[in-house]
């Protein structure tokens, strides 16, 4: 298969059809490369964005209806995401904050465990979205162009 | 229009016997939904949710028991009902449960009567609805309706 540009694609499972799978030169892990609805045309999309989001729709369909949030920690999926490499999941979980928009689900936790404790002002309160925000800037801060295009 | 849940998850909640009445939220679940409570998120356990503590009444046992729940509920006036009729002045609510182990349930999901005889839910983290008859929602996560509960009606008629 002829090597499309090298953007990074935060493409959601959704809109990925036509996988391939390719070893890229010496590099250790595998690019795939997929027709991407989102972008109408070939975008490489990280092995690492692929393997997450398989666990994190997993985990939502698995948790979704649940009023429990026992239940939702004491998934198997989560907490697959949330024992992965923290320099590798943190941006992931940003990229997934991301495209939740206002709905985000229950990643305040997660990231505030995996960053060591580092967690939004208390003035923020309850409100889901600007905690949301919060993280979310403070990823682009630390992450920037990993996190993938605006 | 339609939820956002997978139809499998909720396989008698079929087109024309609900309706969505609120967006996707983690503010409150489907107890606190009952209780008519849309600023805690009610379960017996310590922690937080974004910022706010997880609400459980004081003095209620911290174990997922339908009688730990029932007593939840009673702590805003809820008591035993026989059943889920429509009973003219009374606000009914539903208890789901599912058997975790032979003889032992485990609540799940409440459900509110509203004035008309319809019932509403919040579907964990997903919407509110309203649906026809209280085992719409009847599915493999929510098991089944086991216990009733009423109290008396206070707020307008038209909710």
């Amino acid at each position: 298969m002829e090597q499309q540009s090298t953007q990074i694609a935060r493409v959601p499972l959704t809109h990925i059809s036509n996988v391939a799978i390719v070893q890229s030169g010496s590099e250790a892990e595998t690019i795939v490369y997929a027709n991407s609805a989102w972008y109408g045309e070939q975008a490489v999309v990280e092995k690492d964005w692929i393997e997450f989001s398989a666990l994190v729709s997993a985990w939502k369909r698995e948790t979704r209806l649940s009023s429990s949030l026992r239940n939702v920690f004491a998934s198997a999926y989560y907490k697959s995401i949330t024992t992965m490499d923290p320099d590798k999941v943190v941006p992931l979980i940003i990229r997934q904050l991301i495209l939740e928009g206002s709905s985000p689900y229950h990643w305040f936790s997660a990231l505030v465990a995996l960053t060591n404790g580092n967690s939004p002002p208390p003035a923020l309160g309850g409100n889901v979205r600007d905690i949301s925000r919060w993280w979310i800037e403070w990823g682009r801060a630390r992450y920037g162009r990993q996190l993938g295009p605006e | 229009m339609a939820g956002s849940w997978d139809p499998n998850d909720l396989p008698r909640l079929t087109a024309g016997v609900y309706a969505v009445t609120s967006c996707e939220t983690t503010q409150y679940n489907c107890i606190a939904w009952a209780a008519t409570d849309i600023l805690n998120w009610w379960e017996p356990v310590d922690g937080t949710m974004f910022g706010r503590p997880i609400f459980w009444p004081p003095g209620v046992p911290r174990n997922y028991s339908v009688a730990a729940y029932a007593a939840a509920l009673a702590t805003v006036g809820y008591v035993e009902s026989g059943n889920g009729l429509l009973e003219p002045g009374w606000e009914k609510v539903a208890l789901f449960a599912v058997e975790t182990s032979p003889g032992v349930f485990e609540a799940t999901h409440a459900a509110r009567q509203l004035s008309g005889g319809t019932w509403t839910s919040k579907l964990g983290y997903l919407e509110d609805i309203i649906h026809m008859n209280v085992t719409d929602v009847c599915c493999p996560a929510y098991g089944t309706v086991v216990r009733f509960l009423k109290r008396v009606r206070t707020r307008p008629m038209c909710d």
